[in-house]
């Protein structure tokens, strides 16, 4: 279960470019723009519920979902989530090129708050699952992208736990990784897991939500069907300028 | 259960970042590990002609001084640095995972550590076979974890610096050759007055501390240890706190 209440997030924006010691001598200090990515969003997902939060750039989402698994600690309000949470907010975060493709298995699964023993444990299966276990020594960067978004995602779906944070994390791969992505998340969902989705893709999220949220400039401005949402998700109109630099936060 | 306290998976995480970086160091160079060393020992060969031939300074056992010094201030440099470096390099892992900052400031630092243990065991190998390794050798290791601790407090304070600003690691790269001129690493202590004053550096101390216990075989003063046991260890708490107090607005601040 994850319940948000009453969340808010303010950003400090330098004005300076780089914010360096020469300049901050030579300036005195360095002045901000102070933003809020999130004004008292409230929200609850249901252990067993999978939902998405659809927003344009620049809404909050990103941040959201950062706060919620506890990368961003939020200005005001409080999220409880209860169980043990798998955030895929980028897949392959942590990966080494140089490295062999076991020993990332290794790295990105501590990483992801997988015991290093059942990594060391089930590496050749895992390795299998991806289909590289011709691999197993090679060096990352010599495989190609598919192979390690393949390698990355199957080590991310054996952190086992019940709760999924995904933020755009399955973009990137082709129709084939998309298809195999969706058909585990769908047997995720029938186990019982619980997910928050965030994302721009309203197919995808219609295709695996149960309920979606609504996210404008840091507001919640809808929560309902997914039917619903993705109507009122298109109505809303591009995101400012000065919010979509936030994104980037 | 907060992801930041599930401890078991902060430590794998400590030992398997410390273990990958350590690879990463030595993966490309075909010398491996080897290089690790033959950089300080072209160091030292660089020092000792310099010292010895051209200024004529250095008498009897100066060769070990100068040996003890680079190894010891090779890992002081490493280690202040891998802090920073750490930092700038994983800032992908810190906003994408929920992980203290000071987990990967750590686990970057620690690699320097298990370098500093296996060339301490190999420089005591070099010494017990050139016949001048002190009985009183094991307890080297004090000073050695004086030297790790200070090195870590400035590691930490070094990296927080970086938080705020982007050109800390040239600032430190400056103050760090400054810093080795004003250490003994690679000249001898003439005077008195010139020991009052160089000592006042914890470098320094745990420098003479740790060629004391390697080479020497009686005891240094007692008041000397505490003041640079006491001095270590308020640094490296001091590095610490200020660095866990700003932790968690580093991921967002990066």
């Amino acid at each position: 279960m994850i319940e948000v209440t009453g969340l808010s997030k303010l950003f400090r924006i330098p004005h300076q470019r780089r914010r360096s010691f020469s300049r901050w001598l030579v300036e005195g200090r360095f002045t901000y723009e102070t933003l809020y990515a999130l004004s008292d969003v409230s929200l609850r997902v249901e252990g067993g519920e999978f939902v998405g939060v659809l927003g344009k750039n620049g809404s909050g989402k990103s941040t959201l979902i950062r706060i919620v698994a506890g990368i961003y600690p939020p200005t005001a309000g409080s999220v409880v989530v209860s169980g043990r949470v798998a955030p895929i907010l980028e897949l392959g975060v942590g990966f080494h090129g140089t490295l062999s493709v076991l020993d990332n298995v290794l790295l990105y699964g501590v990483v992801l708050g997988i015991p290093r023993r059942k990594l060391v444990a089930e590496a050749a299966e895992i390795v299998a699952g991806a289909g590289l276990e011709r691999f197993t020594d090679a060096r990352l960067e010599n495989l190609s992208t598919g192979m390690k978004m393949r390698l990355a995602f199957t080590v991310a779906l054996r952190a086992e736990a019940p709760i999924l944070l995904i933020d755009e994390a399955l973009a990137v791969g082709d129709e084939a990784f998309r298809e195999r992505c969706l058909a585990e998340l769908k047997r995720r969902r029938q186990r019982g897991d619980t997910a928050l989705f965030v994302s721009h893709e309203t197919t995808l999220l219609e295709a695996l939500c149960d309920r979606l949220i609504v996210l404008d400039q840091g507001r919640v401005v809808g929560a309902g069907r997914p039917a619903e949402m993705i109507v009122l998700y298109r109505s809303l109109r591009p995101a400012s300028g000065a919010s979509a630099a936030v994104v980037d936060k | 259960m907060h992801p930041w306290r599930d401890r078991a998976r902060l430590l794998d995480i400590v030992r398997e970042v410390a273990v990958s970086d350590f690879r990463l160091k030595y993966n490309d160079s075909a010398l491996g590990y080897a290089w690790g060393l033959l950089s300080p020992l072209v160091m030292l060969g660089i020092y000792l002609t310099v010292f010895r031939k051209i200024l004529g300074i250095g008498g009897r056992g100066f060769e070990i001084y100068v040996l003890v010094g680079v190894v010891f201030w090779t890992f002081f440099q490493d280690c202040t640095f891998s802090g920073l470096d750490a930092l700038t390099r994983k800032t992908g892992i810190l906003k994408a995972v929920p992980l203290p900052a000071v987990v990967v400031v750590a686990s970057g630092m620690f690699s320097t550590f298990i370098t500093l243990a296996i060339n301490s065991l190999l420089l005591v190998l070099v010494l017990a076979v050139g016949g001048v390794l002190s009985p009183l050798a094991p307890l080297a290791i004090l000073p050695i974890m004086c030297l790790g601790l200070l090195a870590a407090g400035i590691g930490f304070l070094v990296a927080l610096a970086y938080v705020d600003f982007r050109d800390t690691g040239l600032i430190w790269h400056t103050a760090l050759q400054a810093l080795f001129w004003l250490t003994p690493v690679v000249y001898p202590v003439h005077s008195d007055a010139m020991a009052e004053v160089l000592y006042l550096n914890p470098i320094a101390r745990c420098l003479f501390l740790i060629r004391w216990f390697l080479t020497a075989s009686f005891f240094p003063a007692t008041r000397f240890i505490v003041l640079t046991v006491v001095f270590c260890v308020g640094v490296f708490a001091l590095g610490l706190y200020a660095f866990v107090r700003r932790q968690r607005l580093i991921p967002e601040t990066l």
